[in-house]
């Protein structure tokens, strides 16, 4: 049974250059509709009530309007109970303190700020509608509310950036006294504006080599700040790793709620509808199934598990997807490991430091058994 | 039939130069195919020989034709027009009595006319010159009549003047083919001697034997005798091309057609062999019989998607129509199970490709192709070897020897520096230059096959905006200065990429190779260090530096099943790739050492 929820709000007022996510501007839909229908998804699922976690994200969910989103975010926890790890995702240009007082009223107690970058010029280049004052601003006064858990997510390898003013964007992150941050390299998804500036050359792309002394930078830096990576992208202070988003890397199930969301429950992998009008028609908003078969199981647990710094228990993988890592990948786990990319360690197969900067071409070698 | 009144001949000519359309246009004017049936090139029946223009496997047809009150029998014999075919042409035109030798008023004498030509006057076929597309506006039937005179000595004035495509002097040449062309020679021997000039293979039926009757009469029931291999069979049924199979009672003296007698494999069945009876053998075989020899080998690996038992089945497929290439299981380290193909030459070997992939619907990796090389060794013995990894030690070798060929090249005269050029970077040795026409120049090479046995052709086209053409014949083994260059990826030695080459080539061959390598593989998570030896030493070197970053940023619960997809695709990539040690080794960069290009 579930234990976690994803509510996927699919409005944002401006469209960034980056953004792949599902998204569309709230003044050409009827919103409330919307969550109304989202609503109505949730009572027809399953899960395990109370959740362990539930997680809004977006779109930038305060988009609809903080009144209507308090009073949805009231009827989902209704539903769910009362979630361990509540997370709601904000866009600092779009939060006052009103709201945000709200949101702690109504026991979210983890609030995640897309702040990409405390550099002017890279907010701008990456379409952000704040300030890095506003930022600041946006994370003290969550604190002064009494949030004890804040995330904020970075973007390095930005056009025009380079090691020094990465490392700038880290110490103000940190001195910013976050529980949480994550840190993606820039990426260039397929059907983004940015994507297709970079098509036609436009800008000049970050190196593959700077790309990587970025993101080692961001290793290093925040463990010295006492930041523990424990995913590829995420850093936490102790005991602040993000539990809804362990699901994902743990392959546990978790619900999809709203169009475009993605849902695994009971061995079905979800895809709802991404288009807001009929998935408010929709009789059943449950979208598309895909059945996982063992084997497709087993990889995926190891694709998402290896992404955790911890890696995989053997013995914990066994019992949860019924094969032998060591049958299932014996080429690929001996060929990575004396290429010293993967390593074994009480019980434990998980990536080396070298190998972090290029995990997808060890992870391909799980994608399918040998 | 009287056999005064049988005319056996066959059609020579270079490619495009209309023999298939003189050889439809021969079938309508006999009235042996309707207009309505009448389809351009009939008698090519594979896709590939249409769309190249050539005639791959012999076909035969029988016409009947009267003139002056006269019934005729004439038995078209086609015959594959590439000296790769050398053996089989020469074969269907000893089942002839006459050749019509047809050239292109618009292109002239061609390098694989005259071979053809020469080759039907050493059968001792009556030949008639024929100048095609006169009607063309482009025709200068005046300018290839002289080089016809000139270079296979035939009166310009005897050439027939004709448009196949049109019908122009069709009714002329039919005339002349009963009047100038001799009957089948009577031969008194009572024995039966029928010659197998071709052969194919039917689903249903078998081996389809192509035969021309030489003594005595062949009879469905019969126990027959193939001479060369010792096999008897009985015939079960037989008959005449007219263009489909047509069952007659017999096939007596000096007659063409087909015989059917449950032969399983075309492999039972040699070009060349005498059909003779068990009961009452003849004495002798026909002459001429000899076992088709291959010169060109190249290795043929599964490529994606196909597994060693498709590739396995598929070339027993195409063997069953063509008995003259050869296929053993070959195990290389790089690049797993599959099979050294031997070939008669070079277009033999392209044809066999092409069919591989496109009838069987499989892919394939092919290996740069070698010929075979002779080595004297240190014990005074002779041995041959048709790949570099089969090569001795350097200290067992006591000569090296290749295969050298006399190449003729006929060009129009303004091609002759740019093709000097290209001969003397191949090691070739031009013998002679002769003017056939005022404008067009005949070039004779002494040259190593290796050096012409891939993209010599296609280079020498591009030079000569497509109008040379060449042929070469085999003269035989020579001592050269040969060595074979290694290659090594990430310190390992890769038998699939070891080439041999002449010493003076090595190292540029070596480094080019490299720079296409360099190219062909992808980064790995290291850096690759890739180097050309000879004999260990290295001769070249490059690398390929290591990838830095690959990694995806962000994988949440929504990006699972599409990253999964990329991933799959990786591994699937990966896996279709060759590991040496721990490269990674697409298929693509075994077929770099194809590509000389720069």
């Amino acid at each position: 049974m579930a234990k976690s929820v994803y509510v996927h709000i699919p409005f944002c007022k401006s469209k960034c250059l980056y953004c792949g996510f599902f998204s569309k501007p709230p003044a050409q839909f009827d919103t409330q509709k919307l969550l109304n229908a989202e609503i109505e998804e949730l009572k027809n699922s399953s899960f395990a009530k109370p959740v362990k976690t539930l997680y809004i994200g977006g779109g930038s969910p305060a988009s609809v309007g903080s009144v209507a989103l308090c009073g949805f975010l009231s009827e989902i926890t209704k539903l769910t109970g009362q979630p361990e790890e509540f997370t709601v995702e904000i866009n600092p240009a779009d939060v006052n303190e009103l709201f945000l007082r709200k949101l702690f009223e109504i026991s979210v107690n983890r609030i995640s700020i897309g702040v990409q970058s405390f550099n002017e010029d890279e907010l701008v280049f990456l379409g952000r509608r704040y300030t890095p004052a506003q930022v600041e601003q946006t994370i003290k006064t969550c604190k002064k509310i009494g949030f004890q858990n804040i995330s904020i997510d970075l973007i390095f390898a930005v056009p025009g950036s380079n090691l020094n003013t990465w490392h700038q964007d880290l110490l103000r992150a940190v001195r910013n006294d976050v529980q949480h941050i994550s840190a993606y390299s820039l990426t260039y998804e397929t059907n983004t504006p940015l994507e297709k500036i970079k098509s036609l050359g436009k800008i000049k792309i970050v190196n593959e080599e700077l790309d990587r002394l970025m993101y080692e930078r961001a290793i290093w830096l925040l463990g010295q700040e006492g930041f523990q990576q424990y995913e590829i992208s995420n850093f936490a202070k102790p005991g602040f790793e993000c539990r809804h988003n362990l699901t994902y890397w743990q392959n546990d199930f978790y619900i999809g709620i709203g169009p475009a969301a993605c849902g695994y429950i009971e061995g079905l992998r979800t895809e709802n509808i991404n288009d807001i009008e009929k998935y408010i028609e929709q009789e059943d908003k449950a979208g598309e199934k895909t059945e996982i078969m063992p084997v497709e199981k087993a990889c995926q647990t190891a694709v998402l598990g290896l992404r955790l710094i911890r890696g995989i228990d053997i013995t914990e993988y066994k019992q949860k997807t019924g094969f032998d890592i060591f049958e299932l990948f014996k080429n690929s786990i001996d060929k990575n490991l004396k290429l010293n990319l993967l390593q074994l360690n009480e019980n434990r197969l998980s990536l080396t430091q070298q190998a972090l900067p290029m995990a997808d071409s060890v992870l391909s070698d799980f994608a399918e058994p040998d | 039939m009287n056999i005064e009144n049988i005319r056996n001949f066959c059609i020579i000519a270079h490619i495009d130069h209309g023999k298939s359309t003189l050889a439809d246009r021969l079938l309508l004017m006999t009235g042996t195919v309707s207009q309505r049936e009448f389809k351009e090139q009939m008698l090519d029946s594979m896709d590939i020989e249409r769309e190249r223009g050539i005639t791959v496997k012999a076909s035969a047809v029988t016409m009947n034709y009267s003139r002056d009150g006269k019934d005729y029998m004439l038995n078209l014999i086609d015959t594959p027009g590439h000296v790769d075919f050398h053996y089989e042409v020469s074969r269907s035109m000893t089942a002839c009595e006459g050749a019509i030798l047809v050239v292109d008023a618009t292109q002239g004498v061609e390098a694989q006319t005259l071979a053809n030509a020469y080759l039907a006057v050493d059968c001792g076929l009556e030949i008639i010159p024929v100048i095609n597309k006169i009607d063309l506006p482009a025709a200068q039937a005046d300018v290839v009549g002289e080089e016809i005179e000139h270079t296979l000595g035939i009166n310009k004035n005897e050439c027939f003047h004709i448009s196949a495509k049109s019908g122009i002097g069709i009714d002329e040449l039919l005339d002349a083919i009963v009047t100038l062309m001799p009957g089948p020679k009577p031969d008194n021997d009572p024995h039966l001697k029928a010659l197998i000039f071709d052969s194919h293979f039917d689903d249903y039926r078998g081996v389809i034997c192509y035969v021309r009757v030489f003594s005595g009469t062949l009879l469905p029931g019969q126990k027959i005798k193939m001479m060369g291999s010792a096999r008897t069979y009985l015939i079960s049924d037989l008959g005449k091309f007219t263009p489909s199979m047509k069952r007659t009672d017999s096939l007596g003296p000096g007659e063409v057609g087909y015989v059917i007698a449950s032969i399983r494999n075309l492999s039972d069945v040699t070009i060349g062999d005498t059909i003779t009876l068990v009961s009452d053998p003849a004495e002798k075989p026909l002459p001429g019989y000899k076992k088709p020899q291959q010169m060109v080998f190249s290795d043929f690996y599964p490529g994606n998607n196909t597994e060693y038992t498709q590739l396995r089945s598929a070339f027993e497929k195409l063997s069953l129509n063509d008995a003259s290439f050869s296929f053993f299981p070959q195990n290389s380290p790089a690049l797993g199970f599959g099979f050294r193909c031997g070939f008669l030459g070079m277009l033999h070997m392209e044809i066999i490709q092409e069919r591989l992939e496109r009838e069987n619907d499989i892919e394939v990796v092919q290996t740069a192709p070698t010929v075979t090389y002779e080595i004297l060794t240190t014990d005074n013995e002779v041995i041959r070897v048709d790949s570099p990894s089969q090569l001795p030690e350097p200290t067992k070798i006591e000569e090296l020897r290749e295969p050298i060929v006399k190449l003729e090249i006929i060009t129009p005269k303004d091609g002759i520096g740019a093709i000097m050029q290209l001969a003397e970077q191949r090691r070739c040795v031009l013998l002679k230059t002769d003017y056939i026409s005022v404008t067009r120049v005949m070039m004779v090479f002494r040259a190593p096959l290796a050096e012409i046995v891939y993209d010599f052709y296609d280079q020498l086209k591009g030079i000569s905006k497509g109008y040379a053409t060449m042929d070469y014949e085999l003269l035989g083994f020579e001592a050269a200065d040969l060595v074979r260059i290694e290659i090594l990826i990430n310190k390992d030695a890769v038998d699939a990429l070891s080439l041999i080459v002449h010493r003076s080539n090595a190292e540029s061959r070596g480094r080019k190779l490299l720079l296409k390598l360099r190219k062909a593989i992808p980064r790995h998570q290291f850096e690759i260090p890739l180097q050309a030896a000879i004999g260990g030493k290295i001769i070249a070197r490059e690398s390929i530096k290591a990838f830095r970053k690959d990694v995806t940023a962000k994988l949440y619960g929504g990006d699972v099943t599409r990253k999964m997809k990329v991933l799959k695709k990786q591994k699937e990539g990966k896996k279709r790739m060759k590991n040496i040690g721990s490269v990674q080794i697409p298929q693509k960069a075994f077929m770099s050492i194809l590509d000389t290009s720069e």
